[in-house]
């Protein structure tokens, strides 16, 4: 009974100790989030939206009259240039397949003009969509938006043409309609799901279907149509693939079909959005993704353009001195062409080719130009109007205006920046506090004061930020953002009051000189070196670009260091040695395997051969790796004795996962190959049935099942049985002799191997959603981690500091190796569409935030295995948390360090050229990563996992 | 003249002497020692051109360094502690200076795989990183065997228990520390954009090699 009771009270003592824990961390990441989130709205700062309209006044400013009835707008996202005009000896798929329009402009140049047309980043369509119909330069902030597009709020050209009563017909791309959709016609409206990215020919051909029977009425005056098709081609196979072929011939084919079609009255102007990379994406401002393609044909007679000299419009070298114009530049053309008002916030200048006489188009361009920067309270007053009215200073004042707009709307907000920095300084001085200074013993009592604390800062926090908006109206600071300062501040003080309470600064510096002085040794100054290493990386764009090789660096020179000290280690025994050497050594090839596998961003150039690509030999690795990797892991629970009872079960299970996810991408390359002429829907069918069984069974299935706790262990009945490994019996049990005793096999491991079947749920669910070599590399990083626990365990490193480090950097390798890169474009927004047709919420995001984190994911969920790998049921759970603790929170320092590093180095070089292309999206990996870092180690790895399998050993080996 | 073994076993030889296994010889003339070949030929190799011509320049470098090498293993070996006059005429000293050229290009070949390991390119650049493993191994290996003169038990021993501070105490194995740590800092220049002849693999991290032995040994002229 009393014994009874004693463990009872235990374990409701670890519960309460656990709870604590996990309160102070969530609030700790609450501080965090607050802290990125000022630093962001520092940096990613909006432009300032005019609502203003412009109006024509019939007396003193009155509209021009109209050159053309009638338009037909057609887009053709990403349409780069090149894909329009002849290329010599070229054989690529997206070469010389599209050639109506330049033979138009060679052949009649006096009614078509094909023009190179230059994008603004960031060259996402919503982005594009906006600053072709406003002529405004859409800011970076709103890229974030894109998968929600927003109702315009500024003047545009759809909105003039509404109000002058003018009928708009649109099919196509539903961005438009999320847009515009006051504007359009209801009669109409024809839109289609745009961001289904596999899906190629839905949107082409509902435009299709729509377009000729309108083009048939009289109720209309502008036809928009917007083709996605070249678009989906390029993220779906890249550019050069045959569907792109097939495509580009189906749009010449077509765009001949309505030239033949349209009546005398009618101008079509046929535009991509944007361009894309090698890879067929887009969203950064390389030049492949910037060049777009500009065209404009009619058969009216009265109406002639005026094209330039041949020399302009030099199509060698792929059209690189091609004459080109300005996205923004389209808004006045048209404008001026229909006779409506030029869109208030237009910042371009009419086209020469397509006025007769550029005077008055001009004149009232930069009277509108004027207009706007007077009606602006920045603009005003900086850039005087030209005093003599000829074409080309007219066009200087519109160019410098442009170039003036653009340095303006990259302006930040120091005072959040700073705010944010020092938010993030701050929550990084108290998690190093409390994972490094104070003793882990007192850390956990310590969990209530700051609850209590916090709660009680965080309340007066928001009581006087309050006040303080109330009684001193303090300008430029909204209510929410007082109130967030208010709470942070309350936290950062609610955090550091029982600490100072406890101790004095002195007595923690005191602690930090004692970590050098008496537990420093090589593998601490391995882990701080590349603490420091990494954080310098940001302080130079060519680090970051190179990020990759730095961070394989790193984790090659720790696994040589491993080697070495196993090999020189005199106090291992043979056996252990050879096993051990075998362990790094095997750490060491899989790491430099898996760094084979890379995406190149666009800065490395030509020094980088990129190999993530899906093709027969990555299928064929896909198959070999889903064999081999259940048998390698097998053989891991081998080695601590503990492949029993629900092992087997999680690697058959495993086994069976992976083959299906093998056979999802086998189908998937099949279906791309389209060799067989077997049709899509019967593979679509199929690879949407695998991939829901795949991710429902290993995401909710097995971690449910994993949940009611089960051990890889066995009892074992036999006689002669080592005696380190029996329970002892109980004392009023006699006569133990008669009976053959008891031997748990995989007793010394029993947490470890328990704890890592979780870690199996979630690499599978992984491994589906991260493309053939993704999965391989990630494979890859299983087996690195096992071979680090072993290492760890050979060579004591539980409770140093390079252990949380190196899991922080492998996490970063396989970031890299599973085909990501710290840029935009190489998000894989097509993983979104493995589980579902359309995009439903969670899911279709959850396989993007899979798929992109990953990494990340398995690292956390491992990594309070340093501590839990091969002990043996521990009487003291407390102390084992708290050693998980201490692991756990040295990851986020490491993690809040590096991302502290980051943003003050990209607010540092805020004005360099480069911030928007390497700093800044490296800054928001940092900021997400921070946040995905601690709510994974909070819920998944401490609440779920740890909690689970400490609670279950206990209950049952605890006495 | 009666050919001399060298011993690989110092323990059963030695009777007279009390075997003195756990220490580590030392340089009893530092000036003598002094590494300033490996700075001249360093300078000869950017003299001839390395940043245009790397695989030639290094096999012309590599060339030199082995004579040097020979010299300056001949002069480690006449100013090492430990062993009287007596005791240095029984070693075969031919033996010693071959095998401290001839082992170091067989160990060339691991030193190759450590840095394709650490992630020198595959695909290219071969051979120029081989002549790199090449280099770091005379340079790193050499000094260690004519120092233990073959005696590898002896060398076991000591490096299972070598720590920082007897590393520190002896110029040798400082600078082959120095040196591996210098190899090591000798690719962060490499990813900087600015496009001179001299980032090019392997140059910085020969670099590196070359003048972290020297200083090495430089330093513990003064401390």
């Amino acid at each position: 009974m009393q014994v009874e009771a004693r463990t009872r009270i235990r374990q409701q003592k670890l519960r309460i100790t656990f709870f604590g824990y996990i309160f102070v961390l969530i609030f700790f990441a609450i501080l965090q989030v607050i802290s990125i989130v000022f630093f962001k709205q520092g940096f990613l700062l909006s432009r300032d939206v005019s609502s203003t309209i412009s109006y024509c006044n019939d007396t003193i400013d009155p509209c021009i009259q109209p050159t053309i009835e009638k338009t037909i707008f057609l887009v053709i996202d990403a349409l780069r240039f090149d894909f329009v005009i002849p290329v010599e000896g070229s054989d690529k798929h997206y070469h010389n397949n599209f050639p109506i329009l330049y033979d138009l402009a060679q052949t009649n140049p006096k009614k078509s003009t094909l023009l190179k047309f230059i994008a603004d980043p960031p060259t996402t369509t919503l982005q594009r969509l906006k600053g072709l119909t406003t002529g405004s330069l859409p800011t970076f902030i709103d890229a974030g938006s894109n998968f929600d597009g927003d109702e315009i709020d500024e003047d545009n050209w759809l909105l003039q043409l509404y109000n002058h009563n003018k009928s708009i017909a649109f099919m196509g791309d539903d961005t438009w309609e999320a847009l515009f959709k006051k504007y359009i016609n209801p009669k109409y409206n024809f839109p289609y799901p745009s961001l289904n990215v596999w899906d190629i020919d839905t949107v082409d051909n509902g435009v299709l279907e729509h377009i000729y029977p309108i083009m048939e009425q009289n109720d209309w005056d502008m036809i928009i149509g917007h083709f996605l098709g070249v678009d989906h081609i390029g993220h779906r196979y890249g550019p050069n693939h045959h569907s792109m072929k097939d495509k580009l011939n189906q749009m010449n084919d077509e765009i001949s079909k309505i030239i033949d079609k349209m009546d005398d009255k009618t101008l079509l102007v046929v535009i991509g959005d944007h361009g894309m990379d090698y890879t067929g994406n887009h969203g950064g401002d390389s030049k492949d993704e910037l060049e777009t393609t500009f065209f404009a044909y009619t058969k009216n007679k009265k109406f002639n353009m005026s094209p330039k000299g041949k020399e302009k419009y030099d199509i060698s070298n792929l059209g690189s001195n091609y004459r080109s114009v300005n996205q923004v530049d389209l808004v006045p053309t048209l404008s001026l062409l229909l006779g409506i008002p030029i869109p208030h916030n237009n910042l371009g200048f009419p086209i020469d080719e397509m006025f007769k006489d550029l005077k008055i188009p001009s004149v009232k361009t930069i009277e509108q130009i004027n207009r706007f920067r007077q009606s602006s309270p920045i603009l005003k007053d900086t850039l005087g109007m030209p005093e003599t009215f000829t074409i080309e200073s007219s066009k200087s004042y519109q160019y410098q205006s442009l170039e003036h707009c653009k340095t303006l709307w990259a302006r930040f907000d120091m005072k959040f920046i700073v705010l944010g920095v020092i938010l993030l300084f701050f929550s990084f001085v108290f998690i190093l506090a409390y994972s490094r200074s104070i003793p882990s013993v007192r850390v956990s009592t310590m969990s209530f004061e700051f609850i209590g604390s916090v709660i009680a800062m965080s309340l007066l926090g928001i009581v006087l930020s309050f006040s303080v908006y109330i009684v001193l109206m303090p300008q430029n600071l909204t209510l929410k953002n007082c109130i967030g300062s208010g709470v942070a501040i309350g936290m950062v003080i609610g955090f550091w009051a029982p600490i100072m309470d406890r101790f004095s600064i002195l007595w923690l510096l005191h602690q930090i000189v004692d970590f050098f002085v008496y537990s420093f040794n090589t593998w601490s100054f391995m882990g701080l070196a590349f603490i420091v290493l990494h954080c310098l990386i940001f302080a130079s764009n060519s680090y970051v670009i190179w990020e990759d090789k730095m961070i394989h660096f790193f984790i090659m020179t720790f696994g040589v260091g491993t080697f070495v000290s196993i090999l020189k280690n005199p106090t291992i025994s043979t056996n252990e040695k050879i096993l051990g050497l075998n362990h790094s050594f095997t750490f060491l090839f899989v790491s430099r395997l898996v760094s084979m596998i890379n995406l190149c961003r666009e800065e490395q150039g030509g020094l980088c051969k990129p190999t993530f690509e899906t093709t027969w030999w990555s299928i064929v690795l896909l198959h070999v790796v889903s064999f081999l990797l259940p048998l390698m892991i097998k053989s891991f629970f081998k080695l601590s004795n503990s492949f029993h009872s629900a092992g087997p079960l999680w690697i058959n299970g495993m086994k069976f996962l992976l083959m299906l996810n093998a056979f999802y991408w086998t189908f998937e390359y099949v279906d791309n190959l389209n060799y067989f002429q077997i049709p899509s829907t019967v593979f679509k069918s199929f690879k949407l049935s695998i991939a829901r069984i795949v991710l429902v069974i290993s995401l909710i299935l097995a971690n449910y099942s994993w949940s009611r706790g089960p051990l890889c262990v066995k009892i074992d009945l036999s006689r002669p049985a080592p005696p380190e490994q029996t329970i002892p019996a109980s004392p009023d049990e006699d006569a133990p002799e008669l009976k053959p005793k008891a031997t748990i096999l995989g007793y010394g491991n029993i947490y470890g191997s328990s704890y890592f079947l979780l870690v199996i749920n979630f690499s599978i669910a992984v491994m589906l959603v991260s493309k053939p070599l993704g999965a391989v590399a990630i494979a890859g990083l299983l087996i690195q981690i096992l071979s680090f626990l072993e290492i760890i365990d050979l060579l004591n490193l539980r409770r140093n500091l390079v252990s949380p480090i190196i899991f922080g950097l492998l996490g970063y390798q396989h970031f890299f190796s599973s085909g990501h890169q710290a840029t935009i474009p190489s998000i894989h927004w097509d993983v979104g569409f493995m589980t579902t047709e359309n995009i439903i919420f969670p899911i279709t995001h959850l396989n993007i935030f899979l798929n992109t984190f990953g990494s990340f994911i398995i690292i956390c969920l491992s990594l309070p295995l340093i501590t839990l790998w091969k002990i043996p049921p521990t009487n003291k759970p407390i102390t084992a948390l708290s050693q998980i603790i201490t692991v756990i929170t040295s990851l986020i320092t490491y993690q809040t360090l590096i991302s502290l590093s980051s943003f003050i180095f990209t607010a540092h070089f805020r004005r360099h050229l480069m911030v928007w292309k390497i700093f800044a999206p490296r800054f928001m990996l940092n900021g997400l990563l921070l946040v995905v870092i601690n709510v994974i180690l909070i819920f998944l790895s401490l609440w779920f996992g740890t909690g689970k399998v400490l609670t279950q050993v206990n209950r049952i080996f605890g006495k | 003249m009666a050919r001399r073994k060298v011993t690989f076993d110092k323990v059963s030889e030695d009777e007279v002497e009390p075997p003195k296994i756990d220490e580590i010889p030392f340089l009893t003339n530092k000036i003598m020692t002094l590494p300033i070949h490996l700075p001249i030929i360093l300078y000869g190799m950017f003299y001839y051109g390395i940043t245009s011509d790397v695989q030639q320049v290094m096999v012309k470098g590599l060339t030199t360094l082995i004579m040097a090498q020979i010299v300056y293993g001949y002069l480690i070996y006449v100013n090492v502690s430990g062993d009287g006059k007596k005791k240095k005429n029984k070693d075969n000293l031919f033996l010693l200076l071959a095998s401290s050229i001839i082992i170091p290009i067989f160990l060339s070949l691991p030193v190759f795989g450590i840095v394709i390991l650490m992630g020198a390119p595959l695909a290219s650049h071969l051979y120029e990183t081989l002549l790199l493993a090449a280099h770091v191994s005379l340079i790193i290996f050499t000094p260690v065997i004519v120092l233990f003169k073959l005696n590898f038990s002896k060398f076991s021993i000591i490096v299972q228990k070598i720590d920082l501070k007897s590393i520190w105490n002896n110029s040798i194995l400082l600078s082959i520390l120095a040196s591996i740590i210098a190899t090591w800092c000798g690719v962060i220049p490499i990813p900087l954009d600015w496009d001179r002849p001299w980032q090019n693999w392997p140059i910085t991290l020969l670099v590196g090699s070359y003048l972290g032995y020297f200083l090495g040994s430089f330093i513990k002229l003064f401390i």
